[in-house]
């Protein structure tokens, strides 16, 4: 059986990354809010927000995507790879796609703008598995979104990336 | 939908999630690329879409359908609860200019409820799907915000 991956990606089994906090504002939520079309006005208007119980706007459910995405991006512009992309802990393979699979996501606190969220990133598990056009890469990243200060987690999260 | 705005009503297998459409359109491909820094050709460049990846068109990102999927979620619990956690895949590639309709149902009622979710192409494929847990609450104002409690500044500041 042919495989995708090397020994040395193998080994990136157990990896692990934590980016530095990032600071929530009240214009990355309104920002998001109007992206998604939604007009809940505590993401919107810091009043409501407290009126409602929350020290300040609250993210919707979902802003965390904004941190997962832009963090790993938060590179020099002449580092990003021809496509725009960048590896975002990706192991070395001879795979031509990669896809998205499965996330599963685990919210235990809100996020609130002034918030310092600190991402960190593990490689949980890389299986290779023959599929029906070839052989196929799961790489099992598990995410932890945790307040800085507090330390509390804020978000966890699995995601599954494809390599073919 | 379950009509459940004061904490109390019940919710049952087989209500529908307040579901909507959406219609993807480059600004707000635009706009999603912004927000979430992501800088990937296949989201602005159509030829390059076309000419190295083999699309027919750019594509729409797969987390902003994850996006959808959480805010319909966040409004069918925030009347009595909170979404607790949620799963969700996207199998489809999906351009802009497809009319999309982002909806669900429960599949288990309760003070714990679960629903499953999708959005749907024109056609009913069902591009992105998954599930949702949720739980109700104690609080619940008028207007439908819950107590928080949690994210106060003392609160954020224990251990």
């Amino acid at each position: 059986m042919t495989s995708l991956l090397t020994d040395e990606a193998r080994g990136w089994l157990g990896a692990e990354q934590t980016f530095e906090p990032w600071l929530v504002t009240r214009m990355q939520i309104a920002q998001y809010a109007h992206t998604l079309g939604i007009t809940d006005r505590v993401h919107l208007d810091v009043e409501e927000a407290r009126r409602a119980g929350h020290r300040d706007v609250v993210a919707p459910l979902g802003f965390h995507l904004v941190i997962r995405h832009a963090a790993p991006n938060l590179i020099p512009i002449t580092e990003l790879a021809e496509d725009g992309g960048s590896d975002d802990m990706t192991p070395p393979s001879t795979a031509q796609r990669r896809m998205a699979g499965e996330t599963t996501t685990t919210f235990h606190q809100p996020i609130v703008a002034g918030d310092e969220i600190r991402l960190s990133k593990r490689i949980g598990s890389l299986e290779e598995k023959q599929g029906r056009s070839g052989p196929l890469v799961f790489v099992g990243y598990d995410l932890e979104y945790r307040r800085e200060g507090s330390g509390d987690l804020v978000i966890a999260e699995r995601y599954v990336r494809i390599l073919r | 939908m379950s009509a459940s705005t004061g904490g109390t009503t019940a919710i049952s297998a087989g209500d529908e999630l307040p579901g909507f459409d959406v219609h993807p359109d480059p600004v707000q491909l635009f706009c999603y690329s912004a927000i979430t820094w992501n800088p990937h050709r296949i989201h602005y460049d159509a030829p390059y879409a076309r000419d190295v990846e083999g699309y027919d068109d750019v594509l729409v990102h797969g987390p902003l359908m994850g996006s959808w999927l959480m805010r319909l979620c966040e409004a069918w619990a925030r009347p009595w609860g909170r979404v607790t956690s949620m799963t969700y895949r996207t199998t489809t590639s999906v351009h802009p200019g497809t009319p999309l309709t982002v909806g669900g149902v429960v599949t288990r009622g309760g003070d714990a409820p679960e629903a499953e979710i999708w959005v749907a192409l024109p056609d009913g494929t069902r591009a992105t799907q998954g599930s949702v847990s949720a739980v109700r609450t104690g609080g619940g104002d008028a207007a439908g915000h819950i107590d928080v409690t949690d994210d106060r500044p003392d609160g954020g500041q224990q251990r």
